[in-house]
């Protein structure tokens, strides 16, 4: 069987992202999807990704999973805030 | 904590719901507080009435649902003239313009564009005919499947009367309206396995037990199956024997114990599938046994080998679908139809209707494959029936690419969707017709299209399945689509394999043709297109492969589902009065 491990709906926070997975001595570029879910239940924000499966040869079939409580959450949500004007700062600058 | 949406529905659910929406309908759609859109829709949902998605304010669908597909006389009439009245959108669709019926999977009807102010009018005109929309949608039991020619064709057992006494005791009890999840109940008697027990909830499938000599028929139950994108299941066996006189008993039980028990707080591993993982079909079955007082015994002999109803086996095997002019149990005739993807326009519909009465008893039915059925034909009139226009645009030998086509609702509507799917699906079909050669002895391929993973459209069970996704191509998103080959259902349900991913839109129908000139140039004589990719290898057919562009024009390959519909790129009128004047007019 293989289909998709994450759901990719119109609902998805992200269908397309450029991402990859790499080892050691290793590196594959992919297409990722991520998506951002609120775990009631456990009180936890859950960040998946996955690999589209046809592009890495080396992994099985599989997504990733984060963990963050809601504090943790909005930090990370506050530093990929600052990241990204950084960018668009280096931008101007060139 | 229960689920948000347990809290709606302790409030207000099933057959209470009708009267708000009259209300609502009353007043008009000005009057639904906008803070309470979503909990209204949420329960307009029990009743068949469905808010269309984004940049559509204003506008329903409606869904239908008749148990087993079986539609009496004068009801097929009825819902096309209600679709040529008040189905009609701001927008003509690029295909079959404006005022058209979509048929379902789940051997029903969905009607679009229908304004909220129209709704109880729209009831009283089908109602009168004995159709209705109640429990179609939301926590619910679902259109009960079952063979489409139950009653009338060859059954091993007969299902009918069961069908109908679920329907009437068990779908029908408003103490039972609130259930978790939806929940799906088939039961068929054939030897086909048209009714795909294998992905429902609970599924009865005929089996008999020899002992002494005699041999006494029943079902074997089964529970648990499902093909949502998230963990599809086939359902598993409880490993339990039921005379035929038991089974309604016995699918109560299992609906009550689901009722009582099912997670009503984490709606992502809520569905009876996750329920059967949970508790284990062990004890399920010891629970059921406590909950009813006949002896259970082991499960008898099944037909499952036997069954060829999309089991990817060569056409020879047996009846794949029921397309075609197949003899009833009676001496009469029941002529299948093949629609493309489903959708018939108004026109049509109040045509097929006619057909039925002139040609049949009247009495139309609908598989499980977007397709409908004219039943009860005389001998002499099956040719005359044939040379009618509406059969030679619909014919019941239809080529084998729209023989095997279906698709779901796809952007047009559904806010889960990542891509349009039925103008793509049935240009595509043009396309392959026109460009591609099957083998002569391939009667049977088929090609499933779903807009996202939650795969309404069945593509994980197809012979080559489309999934919607999207890409980047020319440094801009695209709609694309993952093309995977493999999947069907019969004895041993299998799921699709990736071929390619990620394929832009407009590159497909050259996959589909290489994917399927690969089959006709490797395959053994008589092998069916699932056992060739089971011998040949997806990896093989990955290599064999290349997407590319063709003279194939796709409709809405930028969309994005960006756009309030998927061929139209101005602004939207939505929301509108009944008359499709916008409201914003009124500011």
């Amino acid at each position: 069987m293989s289909h998709r491990v994450l759901d990719v709906t119109a609902y998805t926070t992200f269908d397309y992202l450029q991402g990859g997975a790499s080892g050691i001595d290793w590196a594959e570029d992919g297409v990722v999807v991520l998506d951002v879910e609120s775990d009631e239940d456990n009180g936890v924000v859950r960040l998946s990704t996955e690999l589209d499966p046809t592009d890495v040869d080396r992994l099985d079939q599989h997504a990733d999973h984060v963990e963050f409580f809601p504090e943790e959450a909005r930090t990370l949500a506050s530093t990929l805030r600052e990241a990204a004007d950084r960018v668009e700062e280096e931008d101007i600058d060139e | 904590m229960p689920h948000k949406k347990e809290q709606i529905k302790d409030e207000l659910y099933g057959d209470e719901v009708r009267a708000k929406i009259e209300e609502f309908a009353e007043r008009g759609w000005d009057s639904i507080p906008e803070e309470e859109r979503d909990e209204w829709f949420s329960r307009f949902k029990f009743w068949g009435v469905f808010h269309q998605r984004s940049g559509q304010e204003s506008y329903f669908m409606m869904r239908l649902t008749n148990c087993g597909g079986v539609l009496k006389p004068d009801q097929l009439r009825a819902i096309g003239e209600v679709a040529r009245e008040y189905a009609t959108g701001p927008a003509e669709n690029p295909e079959w313009g404006n005022g058209w019926v979509d048929l379902t999977t789940r051997q029903s009807i969905q009607l679009h564009w229908l304004n909220l102010e129209d709704i109880p009018e729209i009831w009283a005109k089908l109602e009168a005919v004995g159709v209705s929309s109640r429990s179609a949608g939301g926590d619910t039991m679902r259109n009960i499947s079952g063979c489409p020619v139950a009653g009338k064709a060859e059954e091993f057992v007969q299902s009918r009367p069961i069908l109908d006494e679920i329907q009437e005791t068990i779908r029908g009890d408003n103490a039972l309206a609130n259930m978790p999840r939806k929940f799906n109940i088939s039961v068929s008697g054939c030897k086909q396995g048209c009714a795909q027990d294998s992905i429902n909830d609970i599924g009865l499938e005929p089996a008999y037990k020899t002992e002494d000599g005699e041999t006494r028929k029943g079902f074997n139950v089964r529970v648990g199956g499902g093909l949502g994108g998230r963990e599809p299941r086939e359902a598993r066996p409880l490993d339990l024997f039921i005379p035929p006189e038991k089974a309604v008993e016995t699918v109560r039980a299992f609906v009550e114990y689901y009722y009582e028990h099912g997670n009503r707080q984490n709606r992502s591993k809520n569905r009876a599938r996750f329920f059967v993982d949970e508790h284990g079909t062990e004890k399920i079955r010891d629970d059921l046994d406590d909950r009813l007082d006949f002896e259970f015994e082991p499960a008898g002999t099944d037909f499952r080998d036997e069954y060829t109803y999309n089991a990817g086996k060569s056409a020879d095997e047996g009846p794949h679908d029921h397309v075609g002019v197949y003899e009833q149990r009676d001496g009469l005739n029941y002529v299948g139809l093949s629609v493309p993807v489903g959708r018939l326009t108004a026109k049509e519909t109040i045509a097929l209707a006619n057909l039925a009465s002139e040609y049949g008893s009247g009495e139309v039915r609908l598989t499980r494959r977007q397709n409908p059925i004219i039943m009860d034909v005389p001998d002499n009139d099956i040719a005359p029936l044939l040379s009618e226009p509406l059969l030679e645009e619909h014919t019941p030998e239809p080529s084998p690419f729209v023989r095997g086509a279906q698709a779901c609702t796809g952007t047009e509507f559904c806010s889960l969707a990542l891509t349009e799917t039925k103008v793509r699906m049935a240009r595509t079909l043009r396309w392959l017709r026109s460009s591609t050669d099957l083998p002569d002895d391939v009667s049977q391929l088929k090609i499933h299209y779903s807009g996202c993973t939650a795969d309404c459209g069945q593509a994980m069970t197809a012979d080559i399945g489309l999934q919607g996704m999207r890409a980047r191509k020319d440094g801009e998103m695209v709609e694309a689509l993952d093309v995977g080959v493999g999947g069907g259902i019969g004895a041993d349900p299998s799921f699709i394999e990736w071929v390619h991913q990620r394929v832009p839109a407009d590159e497909v129908p050259v996959l589909i043709k290489q994917i399927v000139e690969a089959f006709a140039a490797h395959r053994e004589e008589g092998e069916s297109f699932r056992e060739w990719v089971e011998d040949f290898g997806v990896e093989a057919l990955t290599d064999l492969t290349e997407p590319a562009e063709s003279d194939y024009e796709d409709a809405c390959l930028t969309d994005g589902k960006q756009a309030w519909y998927p061929f139209e790129n101005g602004d939207s009128p939505a929301p509108t009065k009944p008359d499709g004047t916008p409201l914003s007019a009124d500011d």
